[in-house]
């Protein structure tokens, strides 16, 4: 249940210190880059970001004169913005399941688009949306966030040989779709 | 090119790729200083308030404003143009408790330790609520604000979610592009949000619950991501009522109260038609 997993990461705040209370302004302006990519590459649709980003940090400004260790704060925040996604993209699950798979096929970048950011981008989104959510969540994480493995593992509140595991066979992944590309587009050359 | 260096290369591209853009930064910013300033803080005023307090003490008009401090904290170090935002803020709150029985109005008013507004209107009947992440405790509830509410999807979303649904064909290219376009409302846009729905409000008084759902809807196109998705959500639900579209009253009033089970506005729409469903 995501609303018990957010509570208890809430919960997780160390004890109240006012001398120690980060401003919400700097946490805003340090956080929100990261914050609205990993709701993007967790999986909740472009329409939705503006939304959920808000509700990140509407939840960081009531709960922020909790903390009083900043070094924890980046992954507390993180912890909100991963439950946040959770919960937008099921409700957006519901409604674009049966059109997701023709999108995607029509955002994956064509013959010799490759070497343009935008299209590198959309493949990897792409491939994010097919990956299972597990797989997902540890890669995204991992891999586009680059957080360690012991703070991917409090975020998702599994153990670390999980996040490693999973993030083996996500990085698998990856490389398989990667090679099929190279292939595709050797073949398109080819002709 | 060898898969390592597609690899790193993709990698490299996804990371910059999917960070905001500067028009994305200024609208989330803005969006989220009105939510905020247009907030009844209530429990969470005092939690809350050590940050908001702390960002305004420079220009903040009251040590005990949360919102004040907040928004020009906010504001001084973000950007400096949006001072008027507060503005809108008291607007909001000005307007919105009197139409929805001044609690939202009042509590407002407490928390930016002003003089209390006029109320814009008569109490009419209706609605509305703060947005279930928005929601922080009624003033009245306990300190503790309810930190843990999930950010459940919020009537914006629903909103948005419908709008996203009609552009079903749309690639994400064209989604983002959308979202852009309907999102990228100006803080003007609050005010001008504002104005519609105290047209449905006179709509409703004037027992003409046709207009008053005509314009509901056409703040659903117009502001998709609305800050007043909440009163917007009552006031439809009124309105079906007035038209004695029970049962999509009833619906909509179940979606409403699962969302927002201790809004300042349930209890309205619980006296609403749809209250034989409604819990």
């Amino acid at each position: 249940m995501v609303t018990a997993d957010l509570s208890r990461v809430l919960a997780l705040a160390p004890e109240p210190s006012r001398a120690s209370v980060p401003e919400f302004a700097e946490v805003f302006r340090q956080h929100f880059d990261f914050v609205w990519r990993t709701l993007r590459s967790l999986g909740v649709p472009d329409a939705l970001v503006d939304d959920a980003v808000q509700e990140v940090f509407i939840c960081v400004h009531r709960r922020l004169p909790e903390f009083e260790r900043r070094s924890a704060l980046k992954t507390w925040i993180y912890s909100i913005a991963y439950h946040t996604a959770q919960n937008f993209r099921r409700s957006a699950r519901r409604r674009e399941a049966s059109e997701l798979d023709d999108e995607l096929v029509s955002r994956e970048p064509g013959p010799g688009e490759h070497a343009a950011g935008a299209q590198a981008s959309q493949f990897v989104r792409a491939f994010l949306e097919r990956l299972p959510r597990e797989r997902r969540d540890v890669f995204v994480l991992c891999v586009l966030e680059e957080l360690s493995a012991p703070d991917v593992a409090e975020i998702l509140q599994v153990k670390l040989n999980t996040v490693y595991s999973r993030l083996r066979l996500a990085r698998a992944d990856f490389r398989s779709a990667l090679e099929r590309f190279a292939k595709s587009e050797e073949r398109a050359e080819a002709t | 090119m060898t898969v390592d260096e597609l690899e790193r290369r993709f990698i490299r591209a996804a990371q910059h790729e999917l960070l905001p853009s500067a028009a994305d930064r200024e609208r989330t910013q803005a969006a989220l200083l009105e939510r905020i300033a247009a907030e009844p803080w209530g429990g969470a005023a005092g939690a809350s308030g050590a940050s908001g307090v702390g960002l305004g003490a420079a220009t903040g008009p009251s040590a005990r404003s949360l919102a004040p401090g907040f928004v020009a904290g906010v504001v001084g170090a973000m950007r400096g143009s949006r001072v008027g935002m507060l503005g809108v803020g008291l607007v909001v709150g000005a307007v919105v408790g009197g139409w929805f029985g001044f609690e939202r109005g009042r509590e407002l008013e407490r928390s930016l330790g002003s003089d209390p507004p006029a109320p814009a209107a008569p109490v009419v009947a209706p609605p509305a609520p703060p947005d279930p992440a928005r929601n922080a405790s009624p003033p009245e509830a306990a300190p503790e604000p309810p930190a843990a509410e999930p950010p459940e999807p919020s009537p914006a979303v629903e909103v948005a979610e419908a709008a996203s649904a009609r552009r079903s064909g749309a690639g994400a290219g064209r989604a983002r592009a959308a979202r852009s376009a309907a999102a990228t409302q100006p803080p003007s846009s609050l005010a001008a949000e504002l104005a519609m729905l105290q047209r449905a409000r006179r709509a409703l008084n004037a027992e003409n619950g046709r207009l008053a759902l005509g314009i509901v809807e056409e703040l659903d196109e117009r502001f998709p991501n609305g800050v007043l998705v909440e009163e917007r959500s009552a006031t439809r639900i009124l309105s079906l009522c007035q038209l004695e579209r029970v049962a999509e009253a009833k619906q909509a009033a179940r979606v409403f109260l699962g969302r927002y089970p201790s809004s300042v506005y349930a209890e309205r729409v619980r006296q609403s038609c749809a209250s034989g469903s409604a819990d």
